[in-house]
C-alpha cells in the first residue's frame, strides 16, 4: 500500500505501460501489423501517460489540451480505414468530462492502474471493467489493452465485446473498434465471425434504429471487404486469385471452387493454356470456365463490387443454411434425408473451395462433403442436420499443393509431351498423362476398385508418398480402344479372378529370375519418338493413337526396381523370395531370357511386358503353356525394328494377354502397375482381386511354404499360420488395399480367417473339401452377435445410427472411401447446421460452461462438462459443433429398449469390470457437472432427447434454448433444481448404493468450514488483485480434499458451486449480454439477480451442503421431472 | 415409307403451287447442275445463293436423281458449292451460315444416297476433290467448332449438330463412313462436350449431343469419351439421359393411367394398350435406344460416369437453381438473385414434397422395368438386352456397388410391375425406402418371374441371373448384409428351374439350358456355402434350407435329367455333368433333411408340418450335415463387349443410325420455321 504511492513516477510507469502494446507488434503480427500498430502503440502510451499524470494531480490541468491534441493527431483512424470511423470529436469531449471525475478519485485510479498493469489482469477482468467502468479513459485503455491479449482469449469474449459495441454508449464502442478492425484485417475468419455476430446482435433492435446502428455499419464495412489488409500476405491470408476469378455470381452459383490460391500458379497454367495444343480441353478447365462465367456475370449483374475475400465462405455457409431452410419444408424424415444427401452432393461439385468450418479450432479448408453420411437430426418442425466434412489442414503439404502445383507442373509436362520431349525422369514422364485438371483425378481416385489399381502405380512411381503422384492415377487415355479393338478373347479371362485359381503354384518365388533383368531402364529415346495422345492429328491418328500411350508402362515398370526397398511396394522383398531350387527349370529357357531387351537395345514397352511374361512362363507347373514359348521367341524384341509403335502394331497383345495371367500371379506388383496403366478399362479394372486376397490365392500347395520366407513387410503383424505360405501376397496387397482399396466393410483380418476356411478349395488337390453346415450357420450368428453395439436403422430417426457409430470407425470408413483420404493432413469434421433456431443463447451457455469448466479444471474438481462450440450466424441460424460418440438418452432407450443401467451394463460390461466402473465414474462426474449447470443457469426443457450419453458414459446436456428465466411455453414444469431421475441414480449405484451414500457423507466430511470464507475473501481478492495467490491455495486445498474423496454428485456439486461463487465475477458476461438483448432468457428483470442468488455467495459452507443435499434429494424425487418426461413422451415421443 | 410419301407430297405441293415461276434458288441450283461454272456469268453467284432460302427437297432430290456418271460431270461445280458452303460458314451474316449448313446437309445426304454402291473415296472426290478433301474438311470442322463454341444463336448450334448427325449417319454402317475419318482427325469432341457442360445449351441441344456422342463412339472417339472427367460435362450427360428416360417413363405412366381410368374391362385395356402402345411406343423406344446406348457407353467406358449414376437431382439444373430460391440474408449486400430464366428448371420443383428425390440410376431402373415387360418385338428385346448389359456393367463396378449397397442412400423405387392374373397391381405404394440394390434385385426377380414363356428369352435370363450373381459376389466380398427378402429370389429361381424342366424338350432344341441351370444352382450354392458372409440373419439361412427342402421335387427332377443326359454321350453331356456336380450340396441338404422331417412328423404324429416346425427340424440338424466346398462360386466372367457383343452393338448402332437419319431429315425440314424467324431477326 505504502509503496504504491511512490511508485508511479512518470518514467517508471510509462515503461511497463508502453510495453504491452509494443509487445503486440512483435507478437506474431508480423509485417501486417505495421500499418496499425505504431499508432496503436503510441496511442496506448499516451493514454497511459495521461493517466499517470492525472494521478499525479496538478500537472494534468496545464497539459491537458496538448495531450488532447496529441490524441487527435496520432490516434486518428489509420489512413486506409476509409469509412467514417472513430468520431474524433466524441472522445475529446468526453475525455474532458472524464478528467473532472477522475480527479476526485485519483487514489482509486492508481489502484486501478496497478490492477491493470498486473499480470493478473486478464481478459475477463478487462471485459468486466470495460462494461462497468464509466470512465472513457479506462475504457480507452482497456480498448488498447485488448491488443495485448492472446487472440483466442479475446475471441472467447467476442460476443460480449460486440454486444457492448452495439448496445453501449459510444465511448465503449470507440474503445473496442480499433481492435475489431485490426483483427478483421488480419483474419477472414474473424471478419466473418464479427459480421455474423454483429448481425445477430443487432437484429433485436428496432428496425429503424438498426439501420443506423453502429453495429450494422461496422458489419457492412466488414462485409464490403474494405478491411482487407493493405499488403497482401499469402501466408496469413488465404490467398485469393485475381479478383475476377473469384468474384461470384450469387445468383448462379452458391459458391465455386476457388480455383487457385496461388495466383502465380494460375497465371502459369493459364499461360500454358494458351499455348496448349488443344485449347478446348483447357477450356473445360474449371478456372477458365469460371473466368468466363464471372466475366459474363460481371457484365450482367454488375457485381464487380462483390466482396471477394469473404465471399466463398459466406456463400458456403449460406448454401448450408439454404439447405436447412428447404429441408424444413419437407414433411418426412426420409424425404429430408434424401433431400439433404442430394443437396450436399450438389454442394460437393463446388468443392473444394476456399471454405472452412468456423467451428473447428484449426486452419483448414473443406475438400469434400461426404454427402451420404449426412443425417437429419430429430426436430419437430425445424430441420437441423449433421454433416461431416473432409478437410485438409492448412500449412502442410495439403491438397493445395496437390491440386495447384501439380497442375502447373503437369501442364508443363503436358506441353513437353506435346512437343515430344518427355523427360527421362520417371515421375515426370508419367505425369504428362495426367489430365490438365487434376481435381477430377482426385475424384477419380475415389472410385473404389479401380483406384486400388490405379494408385499403386502412383505409389510405385513416386519417390514420396502418394500425394504428388496422384495425377498419375490418370492412366493413359487411349489404351482402352487398343484393347477394345484387339481380337483377344482372353482379355476377360486375363483379369478375371479365375485365372488365379487356375495357376497351380505361387509365383512369387520365381518372380525375378535375375535382378539384372529387372533393371530395365526407361529409355528416354524410345519415348521421344512416341507420339503423345495430343500429338498433331494425322490420318494415321486412329490406328496409332490407341497405342501411343503405352509408353507409360515402361516408366512404371522400369521405375519400380529402382525404388528403395523400404516402401511396401518395392519389389525387392519379392525378389528375396526367389528360391534357387526353382530356378533350374529356367535353364532351358535361358536363350529366351538372353534375348530380352538389354539396357542397350531400345526396349519397347511391350517388349518389357513380354519380358516379364517370358520370365514367368517357363515354370515347371505351367507346362500347358509351353506351346507359347516359341511364339514368345518370335515376339518383337530388340532385334525387331526399334520403333515401339511398329512393335505394337505387330499386335503381340493378344499373345500378351494369354501370357499375362501367368505374370499376374508371379508379379503382383508389376502386374499391378501394368494393370494400373491399363486400368482405364472399366471392364478390366475393378475385379482385380489380387489386392483383396482372393481365396484362390490361398489355395496353394503347402509344400511351398518352406520356400517362402514370411513377408518382410507384415502389415498385419502376425500372419496366421495357414497363411504363412502366402504371406507375401496378403502383406503386399494389404498396404495397398488398406489405404487404397475401398473394401469398406471388410475387416481384413476377418477376411483372412474367413479365407482360411475358404482356401481349402484348390484345383490341385482334387479331393473335395467338406464343411459343416452347422459351422456356416454358427459363423453367421456369431458374426451378427459381434455387432450388438450398432443401432438399427430407423427411418424416423436417421441420426441415431450415424451418431452411434464410433467416431474413429466413421473417420476410417469415410477416409477409405474418400478421394482425398490419402492426404496426410486429411481430417474429418462434423458440424450441425441449425436453421431457424436462435443460437445466441446457446452461445451464452457455451461461454458460461467453458468458464465453469475452466474454473473446475483450475481447481481440479472432477466435474465434467462438455461445452460445445457454437457459431452464431444470424439471429435465427448457426452452427454447432457436435459432440462425437454421443447419442441422446432418448435414442439409447428407444433403440436398446433397456433401462439406462442395463444399457451401461451392455455397453461397458458387468458391474465389477473396469470399463463399467470407469463409465460409472464418468457418468457421476458429468451428471454432477451438469446438475450444477442446470441449477445455475436454470436450464429447462430437460427431456431425454436433450441429454446425450457418450461412449465413455458421460452425459452431456444439449440445447440451452431455455435458460435462466425462460422455459418451454412457461408451463411451469421442471421446478426442480436440476434433472436427476431415479434412472440416473440407478446408474450411479442406486439410492442405497455406495455412491449415493457418499453423497451425504462426503459432503459433510469433505468440506472444511472455512472454505466459504475463503471464497468470500477470494471474491474480494479478485478486486484487489494481489491477495489472490494466497487464498487460492486454501481453496485449492479444500477442494483437493473433496476431490480425493469424491465420486459423488453432491460433493462435486458443492465444490463446484463454491468455486463458482469464487469466480462469479466472471459471470459478468451474462450481464453484458443482457444489454440490449431480447433473448428470452433475459426476460424478467430479476434474471441476473436471481442468478447471483443462486450462487449463494453468503451462505456458510454447512448450509450450502444442506442446500445441495436438498436439491439433490428434491430433484431425485421431483414429480415435475417425471411429469415433463411424460409430457415429452406423449407429445413428441421422446422416451 | 410414310416419310417418303410425305416428302413427295410436300414436293408436289410446293412445285404445284409454284409451277409457273420457279423459285430463284431452284434456278440457281439448276445452274450448278450444269457443267459450266455458275460464277462465270454471275460473279456474285455464290454470295447470292447463300442469301437464298435453301430448298432442301429440290437439292437432295436432284442429287439423288443423278446417277454416278452424271454427277461426275458436275463434280467441279459441286466441289465449289461445297467449298463455298464452308466459306459461308465463316460469314457474319447468320442467314448465310444457316443456309450453308443446310446446303451441306443436303449435299452429304444427296451424294450418299446416290452413291450407295460406290466407294467412299468417290464420295469424297465428288464433294470436295481428293486433293482438297483434307483441307476442306478441316475448314468445315473448324467452322463447326467455332460455331458450336461461340455465343452465336442457339439455332445455329442446333443446325451444326444436325449437320454432324447427318454426317455421321449418312451411311448405314458407320464404319463405312469415310468422311467420318476427317471428323476424327479434326476433332470437335471438345466442342460437343462443351455443350453438355453448360446448362443452357444442354437444355436445347443435349439430346442431339448425346445421340451424336453415342454414335460417334464406335470409333476412336471412345478414347476421349472414356477419359472425360469433367464433372459438369458428365453430369450434363447424365441429366440429358435421365431426362430422356424419365420422359419415357412419364409418358408410359400417363398412358397407363389413361387406360386404367376408363371403365373398360381389363381385357380391352390390355388389348387397347397393346395397340396404342405399339403404335406410339415403338418410336419412343427407338429414339431411346440411342439414349440407352449413350448410357451404356458412358457406364461401360467412363469410370467417372459411375458417380453420376448416383448423383441425385432434386434440382436437375445444378448450376442454375440452387441459390435462386434462397433469399440471401437480409443485410447481405449482394445483388438480388435474378429470376431463373430457364424453362426447364421450372418443371423441377425443388420444393415439391411429393417429388421423390431421384437419380439417374433410379430412372434407369424404372425405365428398365417398363422396357423389360415386353420382349416380344425386336426393338424391345434389344432394349431389354441393352438394359441388362448396362446393369451388368453396373453390377461389376466397385463404386457403383458401393453406392448401390450404401445404407445411407435409401430410396423408394417404384418399379413397374406387369399386371398379372395372380397378383394385384398397385401394391407398390408402400415400398420401404431401401438401398438401391434392393431395387435392382427386385427388378431381376420381376424379370425372372414374368418371362417364363414359350419364346424363352434365354439370353436375357442368363444376363439377369449373372447380374444377381455379381451383386452377391460383391456382398460376399464386402460383407454387406443386405436386409432383403431373399426368399422371393429363391422361389423365383426355383420356379425358373421348374419351368426349364417342364419345357425341357422344347427348350433343348434351341438353347443350352444347362448353362442357365448351372448359374441358378451356383447362386444357391453361393447362399449355401457363403451365406454366413452376407445373409442378414441366421434365420434367413434357415429359410434357405426350408425353401430348398420344400421345393425338393424341382431339384430332384433336375438332377434326374442332368444325370440322364450326362451319362448318355450326347450333345449335352459335358454341360449336364457340370450341373450334376453343382447339385451336390443341394442334394445333400435334401437327402439330409427330408428323412429328418419325415421322422419328426412320424414321431409327433403330424401329417402336415408347419413352416415353424420344419424350421425347427432344420435348425436342430445342421451339425450332422456336411457340405462340399465348390470352386469358383464367387468368381465370374467379366463383361466384355468384344467379341461377344460386337455383333449386337453393330446392329444396334446401325438401327439407331438409320433412325436418326430419318429423324434428322424431318427435323431439318422443321428448321425452315426457324429459318424464317431468323431472317426476320437479321
Amino acid at each position: 500500500m505504502g509503496d504504491s504511492d511512490a511508485e508511479p513516477t512518470p518514467g517508471e510507469a510509462s515503461q511497463p505501460q508502453g510495453s504491452p502494446p509494443l509487445d503486440v507488434i512483435s507478437e506474431g503480427v508480423g509485417e501486417l501489423g505495421l500499418v496499425i500498430d505504431p499508432e496503436v502503440a503510441k496511442r496506448a502510451c499516451q493514454e497511459v501517460l495521461e493517466k499517470v499524470r492525472q494521478i499525479h494531480g496538478g500537472v494534468s490541468e496545464e497539459e491537458e489540451p496538448e495531450l488532447v491534441n496529441g490524441d487527435t493527431d496520432n490516434t486518428g483512424p489509420p489512413p486506409e480505414i476509409s469509412e467514417e470511423e472513430v468520431a474524433l470529436a466524441g472522445p475529446r469531449n468526453t475525455v474532458k468530462s472524464a478528467r473532472r471525475r477522475q480527479k476526485n478519485n485519483s487514489a482509486k485510479q492508481s489502484w486501478l492502474l496497478r490492477l491493470f498493469e498486473s499480470k493478473l489482469f486478464d481478459i475477463s477482468m478487462a471485459i468486466s471493467y470495460l462494461y462497468n467502468s464509466k470512465e472513457p479513459g479506462v475504457q480507452a485503455y482497456i480498448g488498447n489493452r485488448l491488443f495485448s491479449f492472446r487472440h483466442d482469449e479475446v475471441d472467447s469474449y467476442l460476443p460480449q465485446l460486440l454486444n457492448m459495441y452495439i448496445h453501449m454508449d459510444e465511448d465503449v464502442g470507440d474503445a473496442i473498434k480499433p481492435y475489431v478492425v485490426y483483427r478483421c484485417r488480419q483474419s477472414i475468419n474473424f471478419s466473418l465471425q464479427c459480421a455474423w455476430l454483429l448481425g445477430a446482435f443487432s437484429s433485436d433492435m428496432h428496425i429503424s434504429t438498426q439501420r443506423h446502428s453502429r453495429g450494422t455499419k461496422l458489419r457492412k464495412v466488414i462485409l464490403s471487404d474494405e478491411l482487407k489488409p493493405a499488403q497482401r500476405r499469402r501466408e496469413l491470408l488465404p490467398p485469393v486469385g485475381p479478383g475476377a476469378e473469384h468474384s461470384l455470381s450469387p445468383s448462379k452459383r452458391t459458391h465455386q471452387r476457388s480455383k487457385s490460391d496461388a495466383t502465380a500458379s494460375t497465371s502459369l497454367s493459364s499461360n500454358l493454356k494458351r499455348t496448349a495444343s488443344n485449347p478446348k480441353v483447357e477450356n473445360q478447365d474449371e478456372s477458365s470456365v469460371s473466368q468466363e462465367l464471372t466475366s459474363s456475370t460481371d457484365r450482367l449483374d454488375n457485381i464487380g463490387s462483390s466482396p471477394v475475400r469473404l465471399a466463398p465462405q459466406r456463400e458456403f455457409i449460406q448454401s448450408l443454411m439454404g439447405i436447412g431452410k428447404r429441408l424444413a419444408t419437407l414433411p418426412t424424415k426420409e424425404q429430408k434425408t434424401q433431400r439433404l444427401v442430394s443437396e450436399l452432393s450438389l454442394l460437393n461439385h463446388k468443392l473444394p473451395a476456399r471454405v472452412w468450418l468456423p467451428t473447428a479450432g484449426f486452419d483448414h479448408h473443406v475438400v469434400r462433403v461426404p454427402h451420404t453420411q449426412a443425417v437429419v437430426l430429430n426436430s419437430k418442425d425445424k430441420a437441423p442436420y449433421l454433416i461431416y466434412v473432409e478437410v485438409d489442414l492448412c500449412g502442410g503439404s495439403g491438397v493445395w499443393r496437390l491440386r495447384h502445383h501439380p497442375r502447373a507442373e503437369s501442364q508443363q509436362l503436358h506441353q513437353c509431351s506435346v512437343r515430344g520431349l518427355v523427360c527421362g525422369d520417371t515421375g515426370a514422364a508419367a505425369s504428362p498423362f495426367s489430365h490438365p485438371s487434376p481435381l477430377p483425378n482426385l475424384r477419380l481416385s475415389s472410385r473404389p476398385s479401380p483406384r486400388g489399381l490405379v494408385s499403386p502405380l502412383g505409389l510405385l512411381l513416386s519417390p514420396s508418398p502418394a500425394g504428388p503422384s496422384l495425377p498419375l492415377s490418370f492412366s493413359p487415355p487411349s489404351l482402352r480402344p487398343s484393347l477394345h479393338s484387339l481380337p483377344s478373347p482372353s482379355l476377360t479371362t486375363l483379369f478375371s479372378p479365375l485365372s488365379f485359381s487356375t495357376l497351380p503354384s505361387p509365383s512369387s518365388p520365381f518372380f525375378p529370375s535375375s535382378p539384372s533383368s529387372l533393371t530395365l531402364p526407361s529409355p528416354p529415346s524410345s519415348l521421344h519418338s512416341l507420339p503423345s495422345p495430343h500429338s498433331p492429328p494425322s490420318p494415321l491418328f486412329s490406328p496409332l493413337s490407341p497405342f501411343s500411350t503405352l509408353p507409360s508402362l515402361s516408366p512404371s515398370l522400369s521405375s519400380s526396381p529402382s525404388l528403395p526397398p523400404s516402401p511396401p511396394l518395392s519389389l525387392s522383398p519379392l525378389s528375396l523370395l526367389h528360391s534357387p531350387p526353382y530356378l533350374s527349370p529356367f535353364s532351358p529357357f535361358s536363350p529366351s531370357l538372353h534375348s530380352l531387351p538389354s539396357p542397350h537395345s531400345p526396349p519397347s514397352p511391350l517388349s518389357l511386358l513380354s519380358t516379364l511374361s517370358l520370365l514367368h512362363t517357363p515354370l515347371p507347373h505351367l507346362s500347358p503353356f509351353s506351346p507359347f514359348s516359341p511364339s514368345l521367341h518370335s515376339l518383337p524384341s530388340p532385334h525387331s525394328p526399334p520403333s515401339p509403335l511398329s512393335l505394337l502394331s505387330l499386335s503381340p497383345l493378344p499373345l500378351l494377354t494369354t501370357l499375362l495371367p501367368l505374370s499376374l500371379l508371379h508379379t503382383p506388383l508389376l502386374t499391378l502397375s501394368l494393370l494400373s496403366s491399363l486400368s482405364l478399362l472399366p471392364s478390366l479394372t475393378s475385379p482385380f482381386s489380387p489386392l483383396s486376397p482372393s481365396p484362390s490365392l490361398h489355395s496353394l500347395p503347402p509344400s511351398l511354404s518352406s520356400t517362402l520366407s514370411p513377408s518382410p513387410l507384415p502389415h498385419h503383424s502376425p500372419p496366421s499360420p495357414p497363411l504363412s505360405p502366402l504371406s507375401p501376397f496378403p502383406s503386399l496387397s494389404h498396404p495397398l488395399s488398406s489405404s487404397l482399396l475401398p473394401e469398406i466393410h471388410t475387416n481384413s483380418c476377418d477376411n483372412i480367417s474367413q479365407f482360411s476356411v475358404d482356401s481349402i478349395t484348390s484345383q490341385e488337390s482334387k479331393e473335395p473339401v467338406f464343411i459343416a453346415a452347422g459351422d456356416i450357420r454358427r459363423r453367421l450368428s456369431e458374426q451378427l452377435a459381434h455387432t450388438p453395439n450398432t443401432f438399427k436403422r430407423d427411418p424416423e430417426d436417421p441420426s441415431a445410427v450415424a451418431l452411434k457409430e464410433p467416431w474413429q470407425e466413421k473417420v476410417g470408413r469415410i477416409r477409405e472411401g474418400s478421394p482425398y483420404g490419402h492426404i496426410p493432413n486429411w481430417r474429418l469434421l462434423s458440424v450441425i447446421v441449425k436453421c431457424g433456431d436462435d443460437l445466441r443463447q446457446e452461445l451464452l451457455a457455451f461461454q458460461v460452461l467453458k468458464q465453469l469448466l475452466s474454473i473446475w479444471e483450475q481447481e481440479r474438481v472432477p466435474l465434467w462438462i462438455k461445452p460445445y462450440k457454437i457459431l452464431v450466424i444470424s439471429s435465427d441460424s448457426g452452427m454447432i459443433e457436435p459432440v462425437v460418440n454421443a447419442v441422446s438418452i432418448h435414442q439409447v432407450k428407444k433403440q436398446s429398449q433397456l433401462s439406462l443401467l442395463d444399457y451401461f451394463l451392455q455397453e461397458h460390461g458387468n458391474y465389477t469390470t473396469e470399463a463399467f466402473l470407469t463409465a460409472q465414474r464418468n457418468f457421476v462426474q458429468s451428471c454432477a457437472g451438469y446438475c450444477l449447470v442446470c441449477y445455475l443457469l436454470q436450464v429447462k426443457d430437460r427431456h431425454n432427447g436433450n441429454i446425450l450419453l457418450d461412449s465413455e458414459g458421460h452425459i452431456i446436456h444439449i440445447d440451452f434454448g431455455f435458460i435462466l428465466s425462460s422455459s418451454p411455453r412457461n408451463l411451469g414444469f421442471e421446478t426442480s433444481a436440476f434433472k436427476l431421475t431415479s434412472e440416473f441414480v440407478d446408474v450411479m449405484g442406486g439410492v442405497d448404493g455406495d455412491v449415493s451414500d457418499c453423497v451425504c457423507v462426503q459432503v459433510m466430511g469433505g468440506v472444511d468450514g472455512d472454505v466459504s470464507d475463503c471464497v468470500c475473501v477470494q471474491v474480494m481478492g479478485v478486486l484487489d488483485g494481489d491477495v489472490m495467490g494466497g487464498v487460492d491455495g486454501d481453496v485449492f486445498d479444500c477442494v483437493q480434499v473433496m476431490g480425493v474423496l469424491d465420486g459423488d454428485v453432491s460433493d462435486c456439486v458443492c465444490a463446484g458451486l463454491i468455486l463458482c461463487c469464487k469466480h462469479m465475477e466472471k459471470d459478468k458476461d451474462l450481464e453484458i449480454m443482457q444489454q440490449g438483448s431480447h433473448l428470452p432468457c433475459f426476460h424478467g428483470s430479476s434474471t441476473v439477480r436471481n442468478l447471483k442468488e443462486r450462487f449463494h455467495m453468503n451462505l456458510p459452507e454447512e448450509q450450502l451442503q444442506v442446500l445441495v443435499e436438498q436439491m439433490v434429494d428434491g430433484s431425485m424425487r421431483s414429480i415435475t421431472t417425471k411429469l415433463y418426461d411424460g409430457f415429452q413422451y406423449l407429445t413428441n415421443g421422446i422416451m | 415409307m410414310a416419310q417418303v410419301e410425305k416428302k413427295a407430297g410436300l414436293l408436289r405441293k410446293s412445285s404445284a403451287s409454284k409451277k409457273p415461276l420457279k423459285e430463284k434458288v431452284v434456278l440457281m441450283y439448276e445452274e450448278i447442275f450444269v457443267r459450266e461454272d455458275p460464277a462465270k456469268n454471275n460473279p456474285r453467284f455464290w454470295e447470292e445463293l447463300f442469301l437464298m432460302k435453301v430448298n432442301l427437297e429440290y437439292l437432295e432430290g436432284k442429287l439423288e436423281s443423278l446417277d454416278g456418271d452424271e454427277l461426275m460431270k458436275v463434280k467441279d461445280n459441286i466441289n465449289s458449292l461445297f467449298q463455298h458452303c464452308i466459306q459461308a460458314l465463316g460469314e457474319e451474316h447468320q442467314i448465310k451460315v444457316v443456309n450453308a449448313l443446310q446446303t451441306l446437309c443436303a449435299l452429304f445426304r444427296g451424294v450418299h444416297q446416290k452413291n450407295k454402291s460406290t466407294s467412299g473415296f468417290d464420295i469424297i472426290n465428288m464433294l470436295m476433290g481428293f486433293d482438297k478433301a483434307e483441307l476442306r474438311m478441316k475448314d468445315l470442322m473448324e467452322s463447326l467448332d467455332t460455331l458450336l463454341c461461340g455465343d452465336g444463336s442457339e439455332s445455329l448450334k442446333s443446325l451444326c449438330l444436325k449437320l454432324l448427325l447427318c454426317l455421321v449417319t449418312v451411311t448405314d454402317n458407320i464404319s463405312q463412313n469415310t468422311i467420318l475419318e476427317y471428323v476424327m482427325i479434326n476433332s470437335i469432341f471438345e466442342a460437343i462436350l462443351q455443350i453438355l457442360s453448360s446448362s443452357s445449351s444442354r437444355r436445347q441441344h443435349g439430346y442431339d449431343t448425346v445421340v451424336l456422342l453415342a454414335l460417334l463412339s464406335v470409333n476412336p472417339y471412345i478414347v476421349k469419351l472414356s477419359i472425360v472427367d469433367d464433372e459438369t460435362t458428365l453430369n450434363g450427360k447424365g441429366l440429358v439421359i435421365s431426362q430422356a428416360l424419365s420422359e419415357y417413363n412419364r409418358q408410359y405412366k400417363d398412358k397407363e393411367e389413361e387406360n386404367q381410368g376408363g371403365f373398360f374391362s381389363t381385357l380391352t385395356t390390355m388389348v387397347g394398350s397393346m395397340f396404342i402402345a405399339d403404335a406410339e411406343e415403338k418410336i419412343s423406344v427407338q429414339t431411346n435406344e440411342a439414349i440407352l446406348l449413350a448410357l451404356y457407353e458412358a457406364v461401360h467406358l467412363n469410370r467417372n460416369f459411375i458417380t453420376v449414376l448416383a448423383q441425385s437431382h432434386p434440382e436437375i439444373d445444378l448450376v442454375t437453381t440452387p441459390s435462386a430460391p434462397v433469399p440471401t440474408t437480409p443485410t447481405a449486400p449482394l445483388g438480388t438473385a435474378p429470376p431463373s430464366v430457364d424453362v426447364m428448371s421450372s418443371t423441377e420443383l425443388p420444393l415439391d414434397p411429393n417429388l421423390q428425390t431421384s437419380n439417374l440410376l433410379i430412372t434407369f431402373l424404372k425405365y428398365s422395368s417398363i422396357v423389360m415387360q415386353d420382349t416380344k418385338d425386336e426393338h424391345r428385346l434389344n432394349s431389354a438386352k441393352l438394359c441388362l448389359i448396362i446393369l451388368t456393367c453396373i453390377a461389376e463396378d466397385q463404386y457403383a456397388n458401393a453406392f448401390l449397397h450404401d445404407d445411407n442412400m435409401n430410396f423408394r423405387v417404384n418399379l413397374h410391375r406387369m399386371p398379372m392374373r395372380h397378383r394385384k397391381k398397385g401394391a407398390d405404394k408402400n415400398i420401404p425406402s431401401r438401398p438401391l440394390v434392393c431395387a435392382v434385385l427386385d427388378l431381376m426377380v420381376e424379370f425372372i418371374v414374368t418371362h417364363m414363356m414359350k419364346e424363352f428369352p434365354m439370353d436375357l435370363y442368363i444376363r439377369c441371373v449373372q447380374v444377381v450373381h455379381k451383386l452377391i459376389c460383391y456382398q460376399k466380398k464386402c460383407r454387406v448384409r443386405l436386409h432383403y427378402t431373399w426368399r422371393e429370389l429363391w422361389s423365383a429361381l426355383i420356379n425358373l428351374v421348374k419351368f426349364l424342366m417342364s419345357n425341357e424338350t422344347v427348350l433343348l432344341t434351341k438353347y443350352n439350358i444347362f448353362h442357365l441351370a448351372l448359374l441358378v444352382i451356383n447362386l444357391f450354392n453361393m447362399f449355401i456355402t457363403y451365406g454366413d458372409t452376407f445373409l442378414p440373419t441366421p434365420s434367413s439361412y434357415d429359410e434357405l434350407y426350408y425353401e430348398i427342402v420344400r421345393m425338393h421335387q424341382v431339384f430332384d427332377n433336375l438332377y434326374c435329367m442332368v444325370l440322364r443326359l450326362s451319362t448318355n454321350a450326347g450333345q449335352w453331356k459335358e454341360a449336364a455333368s457340370k450341373v450334376t456336380l453343382a447339385l451336390v450340396n443341394i442334394r445333400a441338404i435334401i437327402n439330409h433333411f427330408n428323412p429328418k422331417i419325415e421322422s419328426y412328423a412320424a414321431v409327433n404324429h403330424i401329417s402336415q408340418l408347419s413352416e415353424e416346425q420344419v424350421l425347427e427340424v432344420v435348425r436342430s440338424n445342421y451339425d450332422t450335415l456336411t457340405l462340399k466346398l465348390q470352386d469358383g462360386l464367387d468368381q465370374y466372367e467379366r463383361y466384355s463387349e468384344q467379341p461377344k457383343e460386337a455383333a449386337f452393338f453393330k446392329e444396334l448402332v446401325r438401327s439407331i443410325s438409320l433412325n436418326v437419319r430419318k429423324n434428322v431429315s424431318l427435323n431439318t425440314l422443321s428448321q425452315d420455321v426457324l429459318l424464317k424467324e431468323f431472317s426476320s431477326i437479321s
